[in-house]
């Protein structure tokens, strides 16, 4: 559990890298893959996932308000469970499906709740013009609990019941789990490509977009 | 939901030209609602301070009437670089840093991720680190070079406008940028696809006709038409691959046996 600790910290502080410190995308899933694979002591399953998931995610803009699923903790979930829990990669790469859309969720709760602090921190301000340092260490703080804490606390429940999960079910459904994993890079270069096609505007001009 | 992010960039600014209560009030006024593209931000940025420190040397009148141009401005500026920075760095830069590093890969001989499924099922292996880190390094060059740059230079050119012109928005032809990286990246994502494929074919040749090979050889090119068919019609390509994994158990469960 203390390996499962470490990682999850680590995913933690590469979360703040998403919107809250740094932005310099090193929490892009394929960056995040290779660095959370090198700390669970597995650099290729590590990679692999982080591939897969930047591929299948490729589609997804933050934009405005929009709250996408979280690639960084798809493939921190992911890696965790393949090399800290041997599920199989495949099975591993649905788990971590899961808990990036699950984590959207508690991203939309949170940001709900930093919006509710506007009215503490124009109270706080007169006369203690460092409050805003001090709310600015407390969001960034909350959103480095919050995603280790997910990480740690999802893995360590629910990857294990995947672990046991996945050596009872039909030889069915995991080849048909393996199927839909070896199909995500095809899936992902059509949508790559797709996404960076130039278009041509109803007037004849290219227009980037 | 970028507002106190805003107002604690500027703080120092407003520091220097503000004390008391006229602090204050400054402080609270840059808590109002800020959205926009994050690297972008540094044009409103500059524009913000500049306009603060001309403001805070007017009469208290004249300073609370540019205190209202300044809010109209910064959500006019927000507005526009939102829209420019959503579609360069998230839509252009992020995919085009993605291809790089694909490519980078490749040319580094760090392939095992090309491997058809018959072949990678057996082989999560690759002693490439090399190849690896320097894909990763080109691809967070790509990925990082215009955005910290942008970063940087947004705030000299934003806090040059002085809120009189086009705040920095006229120092780059935006659509030209993200024409030429747009051609880039597409050229370059073709490129990885076809390498991609060319290897999957080179596998199939190297297994020779199986069922496994042939189901492949059928699949591929349906799904490359769903993914697009899927993506024209706004439809996240998760599903696709949940529609995949719906598809195969039901090909297991009736028809694997007969097959």
């Amino acid at each position: 559990m203390s390996e499962l600790l470490i990682f999850a910290l680590v995913a933690g502080l590469l979360e703040l890298d998403t919107a809250y410190a740094g932005q310099f995308l090193v929490s892009r899933p394929v960056i995040a893959g290779l660095i959370l694979g090198f700390v669970a002591n597995n650099v290729e399953a590590g990679v692999l996932l982080g591939l897969w998931f930047e591929l299948l995610y490729t589609g997804y803009v933050p934009v405005g308000a929009s709250v996408p699923p979280s690639g960084l903790i798809a493939v921190a979930m992911a890696v965790s469970a393949a090399d800290i829990f041997g599920v199989p990669i495949p099975v591993a790469f649905l788990v971590g499906l899961f808990g990036g859309k699950l984590f959207s969720f508690c991203e939309i709760a949170l940001r709900n709740m930093r919006s509710g602090w506007n009215s503490k921190i124009i109270d706080e301000l007169d006369g203690h013009p460092a409050a805003v340092d001090k709310w600015i260490a407390k969001s960034v703080t909350l959103q480095f609990v919050a995603g280790a804490g997910f990480v740690y606390i999802v893995s360590a429940v629910v990857c294990p019941l995947v672990w046991y999960s996945a050596n009872i079910m039909p030889a069915a459904v995991t080849r048909a789990i393996e199927t839909g994993f070896y199909a995500v890079p095809w899936i992902g270069f059509v949508i790559l490509a797709a996404s960076l096609k130039p278009q041509k505007v109803k007037n004849g001009q290219n227009a980037a977009n | 939901m970028q507002n106190i992010g805003f107002l604690f960039s500027v703080e120092p600014a407003l520091r220097k030209f503000y004390s008391g209560p006229t602090l204050y009030a400054a402080m609270k006024r840059h808590l109002e609602v800020f959205n926009t593209q994050p690297f972008m931000a540094s044009f409103t940025l500059g524009m913000v301070v500049r306009m603060e420190e001309r403001a805070a040397l007017l009469p208290q009148a004249e300073m609370e009437r540019e205190w209202l141009k300044i809010s109209a401005m910064k959500k006019a500026l927000s507005t526009v670089t939102a829209a420019i920075g959503d579609r360069l760095f998230w839509g252009t830069v992020r995919s085009c840093g993605f291809a790089t590093l694909l490519f980078v890969w490749w040319l580094a001989g760090f392939k095992f991720w090309m491997m058809a499924p018959w072949s990678l099922r057996h082989t999560y292996y690759s002693d490439n680190y090399v190849g690896i880190v320097l894909g990763v390094a080109a691809g967070l060059a790509v990925y990082n070079a215009l955005p910290v740059w942008i970063r940087w230079r947004g705030i000299s050119y934003g806090y040059i406008c002085e809120g009189n012109r086009s705040c920095g928005m006229d120092y780059f032809n935006w659509q030209n940028v993200i024409k030429v990286l747009r051609r880039w990246g597409y050229a370059l994502s073709i490129l990885v696809a076809t390498l991609f494929v060319a290897t999957f074919f080179q596998e199939v040749i190297k297994a020779g006709l199986n069922r496994e090979t042939v189901i492949s050889l059928i699949c591929v090119p349906l799904l490359g038409v769903a993914a697009l068919f899927f993506r024209r019609r706004g439809i996240s390509s998760v599903y696709l691959y949940l529609t995949v994994i719906g598809l195969a158990m039901l090909y297991n469960s009736f028809f694997a046996e007969i097959m």
